[in-house]
């Protein structure tokens, strides 16, 4: 199954709908497992109610294909993905920006992953708001797992709407 | 005290110049990818740390809106 990079079309109905997704939110960046069964990018619509590595994965559940206890080495890293913050929604000309602080590294793990889904964790489904290919495996070993987030700009921000 | 430089594998804490150390980049159209590799004598992998930096995504209009 595949994963594309893609501000996620459920957030757009929502950034318009004024009511799902607030600053004071917590987002979450949760990975998706290697070998994953579902399939994610524009059309995904959320990660559940519950992120625990349960369910058959869906456009609405991640279920199975999160990073688990039951196919990694969890370390420091949470079944629920890494906490975000530093929430920050800029204009850059003509473009909306989102973006967030990178978060601390998960020591400890042996994982692998092939992609990452950004959502909300605060709202009861936990909507997704974009999802991110990474192009094949990455994985670590007794080690750490490190995400990192591009700089605020038009042509570089984590979401981008033009 | 020992002064020698360990890290810690999947065999424990183990001096850090016994091992062999990799680093490979890989660039895809929506990540960097740095791993950093050790490697025991017999070549498996007994650490493996990987970084990821992730391009954004965007949204874009299906037509340009006028200032």
């Amino acid at each position: 199954m595949a994963i594309t990079t893609a501000v996620c079309n459920q957030f757009k109905a929502d950034v318009l709908g004024m009511a799902v997704h607030a600053a004071g939110n917590t987002y979450k960046l949760v990975l998706i497992k290697s070998g994953h069964g579902g399939t994610y990018g524009a059309g995904t619509i959320s990660v559940g109610a519950t992120v625990d590595g349960t369910g058959t994965p869906s456009t609405t559940l991640l279920g199975t294909d999160a990073i688990s206890a039951s196919n990694s080495t969890m370390g420091t890293y949470g079944v629920t993905g890494f906490t975000l913050s530093g929430f920050s929604a800029t204009l850059q000309t003509s473009t909306g920006c989102l973006d967030f602080t990178a978060p601390s590294a998960a020591t400890g793990t042996t994982i692998s992953a092939s992609g990452a889904l950004l959502y909300n964790s605060t709202q009861a489904t936990g909507k997704t708001l974009a999802a991110y290919d990474f192009g094949g495996t990455v994985a670590s070993t007794a080690g750490n797992f490190t995400i990192s987030v591009p700089s605020v700009g038009a042509s570089t921000s984590m979401i981008r709407i033009a | 005290m020992s002064n020698v430089p360990l890290i810690h594998t999947t065999m424990g804490n183990v001096p850090i110049a016994s091992l062999k150390h990799e680093v490979e980049w890989r660039l895809t159209d929506s990540i960097i990818h740095f791993t950093e590799r050790y490697r025991a004598a017999d070549g498996s992998i007994v650490r493996q740390d990987s970084h990821v930096y992730a391009f954004g995504a965007e949204a874009l209009s299906d037509a340009t809106q006028p200032e």
